[in-house]
């Protein structure tokens, strides 16, 4: 049994833990729940060496023990998944699922035999479809945190630590995981897992420990924990019985905003169309890695199609770059924070008005105040927790870098908001928040193509979804059809029920 | 644990001011200078180091911009001044009437090969350190060439009288160009768009590129500017020394980077001021002054400066704390 008792981790001026606590039993499943910014991620990373507490006591088996490297968490039998993935992009599968503790023959050899073999078994366990040999970076994104995965299991641990590994699989990639974590629950492994997907919780894990601002809520078995009393502890407010606003078109009649007509880019996206109209959410749905993420970079103008036009606000739409396309009036987030949506050394204030430097004539001035001013006000509208204005952004935490983000897209005033997977690993509570921001903002007039991997969340707010399977559109749905059942089979390739003819 | 909790907190402060750091080490190296030397207090010796810093803090300028980019360094920095610096006292030849003219072709020159270095990193996406080392090879050759080894002429009276005319004695006038930059410089990375974008693309190329900042642009821009400030220190430096050799000013490339580390930019970019950069210029003058005065060595001291560089460098090194 491995314990944490009143762990206090602090970055700068957030302080990410505040007395947390967290215990793990042999021989069970244990889910860490709580808000972005409570503190998961932290204190996965203090187990896993990477981070070290300011204050508190660890217990391995009731003896006090420190952490102070990778290395030391590893010896006391401890193995991480982590969110943001451990792995080589360089590397092949084989090589990143070995790294560290190659076996050898002798004269310090790799014994590729066994290598091989150790791995192959792994993957089939899993039932990773990628070959030993593939280049990390060329596998898609969920087969990466399946293989991110079978690293923590090579090393036969003790203790798994699952990082928000599921944000990015498939349904039956979910299915494979728990019954392998099930598995090696059998064999006595602790398994801790952070997650933001409920339903998932109920299927395999037994107990839960809740967090909220760096500190333990709550902590007991699953049974005690419906749905409701989670998002309590969560946040510390009673859910109000609040139906979720059918989504309604505000969009008035045939002023599209953008119209697409026949895009394509080989290999990833063939001969696609489609409309959003002003003030409409529109969403794009389908598995990761069908074609959204470049059909998206396309109409920004980061890359440039093969073939097919583009209107906007009437006019043809060429851009050569993307600072054209944000004169235009598009902007665009993603959900990749370090690669596309924060600038982590800059401020806080830099990040949220970064947009509107992007903007006007070089030589142009800036007035320290009105962007103190802008800044001020974003953090406040979208509630952003940050310690001061002047913080770098990298001192919060993910779901609150997020934020930012989008933040700085809409401060800009867009009539165009594409959002590529904007509220990956961010929890409920800020979801819906950046939700109602997104209803608002369509209200407005602001027109907004959303790619997202939760059927959930393009059932909530958009009022048009196309599915993407294969670089094509398979189904349109809006009206009726907008149903659970019907996206998912279109995410497998599927025609929908009450078929109708998709990019009229 | 103390102690180690003494040393860790001294590095927070130490990182925390890193440009205030710069300014009390050259402080402290004066202090030791006069105890050791007490004869070298006296305006003579204060106004040279003086005049120095702001000929090291000129040429910094367009460093610092170049490093904040994050594209890397300029080492074509002290071959243009130089190529200017010569160019110029040839014209000029001892008389006044060409200052104009020289200032023209000053600007004129820095501006191309600026663009020339802003295209190999842009357009033909060389690494800044090739493009920029291959251009100052072609730069100092050109010198040769020009002058057939043996330059002539000497900076324009009128030019040297403005540069070198000590106010009260004490404040040479570059000292006054030097500030007038800073103060431009100062308003086009903090108030104006420029500047913000430059630490924008500084910090992240690819998130910036979805911001919507045309980074290639900038940075071409940013090289441009820089080969101006370097075209324009080469003809101050031209002015102030009034006799040039070749490639006399090539020391201002390591110099002014050096100056710009010390004033606390990171080479990846996205972090640096100019007032940091002129902290860290006062600092190495300070200290190579210091160096001449104790009359040790030139190899020695060469190595002196280059220990004490390592030894500043690994207290401003950063402990980037671990966070998503």
């Amino acid at each position: 049994m491995f314990e944490m008792r009143s762990i206090v981790k602090h970055f700068g001026s957030v302080k990410a833990l505040n007395g947390a606590c967290l215990s793990v039993k042999p021989g069970e499943i244990r889910a860490l729940l709580g808000s972005n910014g409570s503190g998961k991620s932290t204190i996965v990373k203090i187990m896993g060496g990477i981070v070290r507490a300011n204050a508190g006591e660890l217990l391995m088996d009731g003896v006090p023990i420190r952490i102070e490297s990778a290395a030391d968490s590893r010896s006391f039998g401890f193995a991480v998944a982590y969110q943001e993935l451990s792995l080589l992009p360089q590397m092949s599968v084989i090589d990143n699922i070995m790294l560290g503790h190659e076996y050898t023959r002798r004269g310090g050899l790799l014994d590729e035999k066994r290598r091989r073999e150790s791995v192959r078994g792994l993957l089939e366990r899993l039932e990773i479809k990628c070959s030993p040999d593939a280049l990390v970076q060329n596998i898609s994104p969920s087969e990466q945190s399946m293989v991110e995965v079978a690293k923590a299991l090579s090393r036969e641990p003790k203790f798994l630590l699952l990082d928000e590994v599921t944000a990015s699989l498939h349904h039956d990639e979910v299915e494979s995981l728990f019954r392998v974590l099930r598995e090696e629950k059998a064999k006595g492994v602790s398994i801790l897992i952070v997650t933001h997907r409920m339903n998932e919780i109920y299927q395999v894990c037994d107990s839960a420990t809740i967090f909220r601002n760096g500190a333990t809520a709550a902590e007991g078995p699953m049974s005690r924990f419906p749905l409701n009393e989670v998002i309590y502890h969560m946040t510390g407010t009673r859910v109000k019985e609040e139906a979720a606003a059918a989504p309604r078109s505000t969009a008035k009649g045939q002023d599209a905003l953008l119209r697409v007509e026949h895009l394509t880019m080989k290999p990833k996206v063939s001969d696609i169309s489609l409309h959003v109209d002003k003030g409409e959410i529109v969403g794009i749905g389908g598995l990761e890695g069908q074609g959204q993420a470049e059909y998206m970079k396309a109409i920004f103008g980061d890359l440039t199609p093969d073939a097919g036009e583009m209107w906007f606000e009437g006019r043809q739409l060429r851009l050569k770059d993307t600072s054209q396309a944000v004169k235009r009036g598009i902007s665009y987030i993603s959900g990749d924070r370090t690669k596309e949506s924060v600038f982590s050394l800059r401020t806080i204030e830099e990040n949220l008005t970064a947009g509107d430097a992007a903007l006007g004539g070089v030589w142009s001035w800036v007035s320290a105040k009105k962007i103190r001013k802008m800044a001020g006000d974003a953090v406040e509208r979208y509630q952003i927790k940050i310690g001061a204005i002047t913080d770098s952004a990298s001192s919060l935490s993910g779901g609150n870098q997020q934020k930012l983000a989008i933040a700085r897209g809409i401060a800009v005033g867009p009539k165009l908001l594409l959002l590529n997977d904007p509220t990956k690993g961010v929890d409920i509570n800020s979801r819906n928040e950046i939700h109602k921001i997104l209803r608002d903002s369509s209200a407005e007039g602001m027109g907004v193509l959303l790619v997202s991997s939760d059927t959930e969340e393009l059932l909530g707010i958009c009022s048009r979804i196309y599915v993407f399977y294969e670089g094509r559109v398979v189904a349109e749905l809006s009206g009726d059809q907008r149903t659970e059942e019907n996206i998912v089979r279109a995410m497998i390739g599927g025609a929908p029920e009450g078929r109708e003819e998709a990019g009229t | 644990m103390k102690h180690k909790n003494f040393a860790g907190s001294l590095q927070r402060f130490v990182q925390g001011h890193v440009v205030f750091m710069a300014f009390l080490m050259a402080l402290a190296v004066f202090c030791v200078n006069i105890i050791l030397n007490p004869r070298s207090l006296n305006r003579n010796a204060f106004g040279s180091i003086l005049a120095l810093t702001s000929l090291l803090a000129l040429s910094g300028a367009g460093q610092t911009m170049v490093v904040i980019t994050g594209s890397g360094i300029d080492l074509s920095a002290g071959s243009i001044m130089s190529l200017t610096a010569i160019l110029s006292v040839q014209l000029m030849n001892g008389a006044n009437q060409h200052i104009g003219l020289c200032i023209v072709i000053s600007v004129a020159l820095g501006a191309l090969l600026g663009l020339c270095n802003g295209i190999g990193v842009t357009k033909i996406k060389l690494p800044s350190m090739i493009i920029t080392y291959a251009m100052s090879n072609v730069i100092t050759r050109l010198q040769f060439i020009v002058t057939e080894g043996k330059p002539t002429g000497s900076a324009a009276p009128a030019l040297s009288a403005a540069l070198s005319y000590r106010v009260l004695g004490l404040f040479p006038a570059i000292l006054f160009y030097c500030v007038v930059l800073s103060v431009l410089l100062f308003v086009l990375l903090r108030h104006m768009k420029y500047g913000k974008r430059l630490y924008l693309l500084g910090d992240s190329h690819s998130v910036a590129h979805y911001t919507g900042i045309a980074n290639d642009r900038m940075v071409l821009l940013t090289y441009v500017l820089a080969g101006i400030l370097y075209g324009v220190a080469g003809l101050i430096g031209a002015g102030y020394f009034a006799y040039v050799t070749c490639g006399m000013l090539d020391v201002y490339t390591m110099r002014s980077i050096v100056a710009v580390v010390i004033g606390g930019a990171v080479l990846t970019g996205g972090k640096g001021t100019y007032f940091g950069t002129i902290a860290g210029a006062l600092f190495m003058v300070v200290l190579s002054n210091c160096l001449a005065v104790l009359s040790v060595r030139d190899c020695v001291q060469n190595i002196i400066m280059g220990l004490v560089i390592i030894g500043v460098l690994t207290l401003y090194n950063r402990d980037k704390s671990v966070r998503q």
